[in-house]
């Protein structure tokens, strides 16, 4: 019977709904197979964050409250997870495949001898255990495989886990003691550049929106591709023609002479989709184009296309994802 | 200064990755390799230290067949000064290929070691980690940028996470592992790799290191996702909103 | 009086032997000179020019031949001088006139010895003297009037062109020698008073003796003397200092025109075992470039033309190929200057500083990168200077100890992992093909002529409709023809210009083999950079092909009426055509393009083509900005050499640019977009099929 840690992330007090994901794995497990799962939440004053997750079905809330906590740093929450699954008899240690999980559960992985599966997007029971999906080569290929151990460590996709509902019942939380002087101190957080417009980089982001010749300064282009990156979340990015007129930075040039960005969804508004650009966007998993011309080469490589003019179709569709999220 | 670099041989990262009919591999006929992307960072990474200190000792290191010694060379044209091969037949997963890799390290005993964060074949981003863990040294991850202070006793990494990036100080020696906008690395052509034949290039046995290693993952099945649609044509915004919400809510993977 | 007149006449015997004293002495001097500049071509990499000596006297003069041609035509008949105004003229007429000088004083010599060994043997005299002294006369002013244009021309301070201390001496000094012999020749009437055809066969020096009229005789020959005596001392002292001036051009430079192997787009191969050897590849010190090309940096004279020519000085990169050569030539001479006897900087002499490096402090890498390889510096240079080969053998270099990174080196990277620089799937290069009805070599085996697609009309959307289009009038004109689809790999031209030449041939040897296989003898194509790479490269590794270029094989469909054009049209837009470098200047291929255009346009039956020429059209075309691999490199928004061209094309008032070449109508319809919405690039074939309505 599968004995599940799930690790929480969470930032400053805030809970990353991404845990969410990694709780309805364990959830999915459990139903498959029983079993019970804790939720492990590492950190300073952390309180707020704990209550949050009281009701999803964990068998326990665990808290490791301690200043030294304060920051992610690696080694000291890589301690922690290990001597955590260790007390609580853990056979399977999940979080999302974040950041976060990807520095740390490795490190607790190997603390205790485990191996580890990361990108998970399913598991199902064959016979008398798990067998997991995972995903290589950039999404290219998925792999059906089965890890062995006592205890195995997994990062799940959040977007291939639903966040579960909240329930009735509300989980005891119980306090797990921090031996600080025990803790590694290899690594000393300094600092956090937090990005100042709040968008992501085009070469990390999920979703990449990018203008072309059809924007006319920069003020609309803050507006028109500004506006749906961040209705959608997303990077912004720019075709060649728009920094030659000096209306985007070098910086946001996606091309063969910018940058190259595999993102999940490009949005092309505005863009002809010559080669030169399309070099630096082709590995995209789901590419829409919104232009007024009809024989745009970039329609023969988009998923989704509309013909329209770019200063009609893009502030309505602002709107109406704005009025969705609302 | 020594500086240890750990590479792997993938496929080139231009490759359409095909599978076999039976789905119990992927189909390597005519498929090109290359150095990781992510490794050839953390090497050109090392050279750039190298260059900046005036003087320090490069060795590249992979775990593989015969066929490794291409990337080897590859990395020894970039600049690297010796290479070393840990020659086995066996297909490894990321916590028996950091116990190897440990085993190497102790044998070297550097200040440093770089390695990509992960590769693009198989994309575990897990055995820098590991390895930090079974050497019981410190890590920085996913570092785009990477400066030598104190001496030379601690590294400054500017760490790319989600939420922005996160600098830290991590006492060395230490896993510090690349991400792609650390540097861009330099174009090795072929005049680049017969100059590098002339240094040293060591092969050991897997076995000789006295190891007991084996990998507790095991691929059942591999296969490629739904091809890609041809192109539809929405006419309204409303149509355009609705295929974005399937598009995010339920994305391939 | 049988005219004539004696030689070294009123000159003291003490006189003339002090003169043939210091005749010696300058040309111990200039000998010396020009010994030291020749000890430094010495320590480049031989040229093996005992070969053009050996064999029998039919293959010595087969070799010798070519050489010789260009002396006739290019030193004495100036033919690379031209095209450029005023100082064409300028030079023409110096040069003329001095060359004649510099005879008629050979044969004056000559004469005075003959006279010497017998009076029977003296031929300066009668008819003989008389033409010979009009004819220098008339030399003369011609040398005069060009030296007095430069002089004008230098006070103006033309950008492009070199100024140096040293000039002023030369322009100043030729002048002087000009009017001191006009002098002396006046003087010399004023003294010997001849008459008749003796006196107006030198009408210049009669109508200058009449300002020495009023001098006594003795007076006359005293000033003759003096005068004498000045000009003699210029003359030395030009004689002396040709090889420590710009002058040493005259001597180089003819030796490099005899010397050079001039063909445009050709590059000279390097071999696996060269680069095992020497442990490099290409240039990174200044004796490693070949003799002939360390004489021709003595041969530049800083004319500026190649500077002016230059698409990418044009658009202030820091790419200037006088520059370049100026550069190259002050390191190979700072090797003089520490007497040591060997340039390489790897081997420095021990007590002295090293000398400088020829990478990043002498040539900078932006210098390098610069470079379209348009060849209009090649083609526009006097003296046949190569600055672009001299630039590929340094990038060769570069690349090959890994100093290239960026967008360019991903480009090769791709190149080499899938066949074409955007690294999209080698499987998928024939899918704009599908459903066309497009010939692989494999399905049609019988085919006459293969079309060689190319990476742009494979994968760039934009250029696979000139790929269709072309294809559409192939069919129509029942044109047995196949492609190779997915066995084609891109040509490489592109990587071996960047300088990976290993890369090139890895490239070409594959091609080569599919070639072989697929028995083929012609090639169509609608790119000039795979036409020159298949016609000029791949001969090089064993693959010799006959490759025209799109336009002409359609220029040759329309000749022989497989292809009809019905009607007229009245074309009333206004068409330009930039003809591309690798095409018109590389190949000389620029008039098939403009005759398809006027068929399709119904012009053979009503004249109506609207067509503007640019200003630079033909072999004087200005380049799109894409060769050399700068496709795939930054440019600064502002200054892009496609902007420049684009405002040239617009600059006609024409609505259509018409284009031969998938990189060019890449870079001219970013270039013209960026300009204006009311103008279209089009290619040729797009043009014919179109007005075919297929």
């Amino acid at each position: 019977m599968p004995n599940i840690l799930v690790i929480a992330e969470h930032d400053i007090g805030q809970l990353k709904l991404a845990t969410l994901s990694a709780v309805a794995f364990a959830g999915q497990i459990v139903a498959a197979a029983s079993g019970s799962f804790d939720i492990l939440v590492i950190g300073n004053n952390v309180a707020p964050t704990v209550e949050l997750l009281r009701n999803y079905g964990a068998s326990t809330v665990l808290v490791a409250d301690h200043a030294q906590l304060e920051h992610p740093v690696g080694d000291k929450y890589a301690q922690v997870i290990a001597d955590v699954a260790t007390q609580r008899g853990a056979t399977m240690v999940v979080g999302a495949a974040s950041t976060f999980s990807k520095d740390i559960l490795p490190r607790a992985a190997a603390l205790l001898d485990a191996a580890m599966l990361s990108d998970v997007i399913g598991a199902h029971l064959a016979g008398d255990d798990f067998i997991f999906r995972r995903v290589m080569f950039a999404g290219n290929v998925i792999a059906t495989v089965k890890l062995g151990g006592a205890v195995r460590f997994l990062t799940v996709r959040a977007t291939a886990f639903a966040h579960p509902p909240k329930g009735a019942e509300s989980s005891p939380v119980l306090s797990v003691a921090v031996e600080a002087d025990k803790l590694p101190a290899f690594i000393e957080y300094v600092g956090r550049e937090s990005k100042e417009t709040g968008r992501p980089d085009s070469t990390e982001a999920r979703v990449v929106v990018s203008g072309g010749r059809a924007i006319k300064n920069a003020e609309d282009f803050e507006r028109l591709i500004g506006g749906l990156a961040d209705a959608l979340g997303g990077a912004v990015g720019s075709s060649r023609a728009l920094v030659d007129a000096g209306v985007t930075p070098n910086s946001l040039q996606v091309g063969q002479t910018g940058k190259v960005v595999a993102p999940d969804l490009y949005i092309a508004v505005g863009i002809s989709g010559a080669i030169q650009h399309l070099a630096g966007m082709k590995d995209t998993k789901v590419i829409v184009a919104i232009n007024k011309d009809p024989d745009a080469p970039i329609f023969e490589v988009a998923d989704f296309g509309m013909v329209a003019d770019v200063y009609q179709a893009v502030p309505e569709l602002v709107q109406k994802l704005r009025n969705q999220t609302a | 200064m020594k500086i240890l670099v750990l590479l792997k041989r993938v496929p080139d990262p231009d490759t359409k990755i095909r599978i076999k009919s039976d789905g119990s591999a992927v189909d390597l006929d005519g498929v090109k390799f290359a150095v990781n992307p992510f490794d050839s960072i953390a090497l050109e990474e090392s050279l750039r230290i190298k260059e900046r200190l005036g003087e320090a000792e490069i060795v590249v290191a992979t775990i593989g067949g015969d066929e490794c010694v291409e990337q080897l060379r590859v990395g020894l044209a970039m600049g690297a000064d010796r290479a070393l091969l840990v020659k086995t037949a066996d297909s490894l997963d990321p916590l028996a290929i950091a116990k190897v890799l440990a085993a190497i390290y102790r044998r070297e005993q550097p200040a440093l070691v770089l390695m990509g964060k992960q590769a693009i074949d198989d994309d575990s981003n897990q055995v820098g980690q590991m390895l930090a863990a079974l050497l019981g040294i410190g890590q920085a991850t996913f570092v785009s940028k990477l400066e030598l202070i104190e001496n030379h006793t601690k590294a400054r990494c500017g760490r790319e996470t989600d939420a922005g990036i996160e600098t830290v100080s991590v006492r060395l020696p230490a896993i510090i592992t690349s991400d792609l906008r650390l540097n861009e690395p330099r174009y090795v052509s072929l005049p680049g790799i017969i100059k590098a034949k002339k240094k040293p290039l060591e092969e050991l046995a897997l076995a000789s290191l006295g190891l007991a290693v084996t990998s507790r993952t095991q691929v059942l099945k591999l296969e490629t996702p739904a091809p890609r649609k041809a192109g539809v044509r929405v006419k309204t915004v409303d149509d355009l909103l609705e295929k974005l919400n399937i598009t995010i809510r339920c994305r391939t993977f | 009086m049988i005219p004539t007149r004696e030689t070294f006449g009123n000159i003291p015997h003490a006189s003339v032997v002090v003169f043939y004293c210091l005749t010696v002495v300058t040309l111990a001097v200039f000998a010396n000179g020009v010994w030291r500049r020749f000890q430094l071509w010495r320590q480049g990499a031989p040229i093996s020019a005992r070969d053009l000596l050996a064999g029998n006297l039919r293959q010595i003069w087969g070799k010798l031949k070519p050489g010789l041609r260009r002396l006739l035509t290019e030193v004495l008949g100036q033919a690379r001088v031209r095209g450029r105004g005023l100082p064409s003229w300028a030079h023409v007429w110096l040069f003329a006139g001095f060359l004649v000088l510099l005879l008629g004083t050979t044969l004056l010599e000559i004469d005075h010895l003959a006279s010497g060994i017998s009076q029977t043997l003296k031929f300066h005299q009668g008819t003989y003297y008389a033409a010979y002294e009009f004819t220098l006369d008339v030399a003369g002013l011609l040398f005069l009037a060009g030296c007095l244009l430069f002089l004008w021309r230098r006070t103006r301070r033309p950008a492009s062109v070199g100024h140096r201390g040293t000039d002023w001496y030369v322009i100043i000094s030729f002048l002087a020698i000009g009017l001191t012999g006009y002098l002396v020749e006046g003087l010399r009437i004023a003294w010997q008073h001849p008459t008749g055809i003796a006196a107006h066969c030198s009408p210049v020096g009669l109508w200058i003796s009449e300002w020495f009229s009023a001098m006594t005789e003795a007076a006359a020959r005293s000033a003759h003397l003096t005068i004498w005596w000045v000009h003699a001392v210029l003359v030395f002292g030009f004689i002396a200092s040709i090889p420590y001036t710009r002058l040493m051009h005259t001597i180089a430079g003819s030796l490099n025109l005899f010397f050079v192997r001039p063909e445009l787009g050709r590059m000279v191969p390097v071999t696996i075992e060269d680069v095992e050897k020497t442990e490099r590849i290409g240039v990174n010190a200044v004796n490693h470039f070949t003799q002939q090309q360390l004489l021709s940096l003595d041969a530049c004279m800083e004319c500026g033309r190649c500077e002016e020519a230059c698409p990418a000085f044009a658009t202030e990169k820091p790419l200037s190929p006088k520059k370049m050569v100026q550069d190259l030539k002050g390191l190979m001479g700072l090797a003089l200057s520490r007497r040591s006897t060997r340039l390489s900087a790897s081997h420095p002499p021990a007590s002295q500083p090293p000398l400088p490096a020829l990478h990043n402090e002498t040539i900078q890498a932006g210098t390098l990168w610069s470079c379209t390889a348009c060849s209009a510096c090649v083609r526009v240079c006097p003296v046949r200077v190569d600055p672009l080969t001299l630039l590929t053998d340094m990038r060769r270099n570069r690349v090959g100890e890994s100093a290239l990174s960026g967008t360019a080196a991903t480009a090769l990277r791709r190149m080499q992992s899938s066949g074409n620089p955007w690294g999209l799937p080698a499987a998928e290069r024939a899918n704009w093909a599908d459903g066309i009805g497009v010939p692989t070599a494999k399905e049609n085996p019988g085919f006459e002529v293969l079309y060689w697609v190319g990476c742009a009309g494979s994968y760039d959307r934009r250029a696979q409709r000139v790929a269709r289009a072309f294809v559409k009038l192939l069919k129509h004109g029942n044109v047995n023809f196949a492609i190779l689809g997915r066995e084609e790999k891109c040509t490489g031209d592109s990587a071996r210009r960047l300088g990976d030449e290993f890369l090139f041939q890895e490239l070409a040897h594959a091609n080569i083999a599919t070639l072989t296989r697929y028995n083929v003898r012609k090639i169509v194509t609608h790119c000039p950079h795979c036409l020159n790479s298949l016609l000029k490269d791949y001969p090089q590794f064993g693959g010799h092909y006959e490759v025209v270029h799109h336009t002409q094989f359609l220029e040759q469909l329309l000749a022989d009426g497989r292809l009809k054009v019905n009607g007229a049209t009245s074309q009333s837009d206004g068409m330009t055509y930039h003809d591309p470098c690798y095409l018109a200047r590389v190949n000389g291929i620029h008039q098939p393009a403009r005759d398809v255009l006027r068929t399709a346009s119904g012009a053979a039956t009503s004249p109506s083509i609207d067509f503007r020429e640019m200003p630079r059209n033909r072999d004087k075309t200005f380049c799109c900005g894409a060769g050399g691999g700068r496709m795939w490199m930054e440019e600064n928004p502002k200054k892009r050499v496609c902007s420049v061209r684009a405002k040239e094309a617009l600059d006609t008032g024409a609505k259509t640019v018409v284009v031969g070449c998938p990189f060019c109508l890449t870079m001219m319809t970013d270039g013209i977009a960026a300009q204006t919405d009311s103008a279209q690039v089009l290619d040729v074939a797009e043009i014919l099929a179109e007005r075919m309505k297929l």
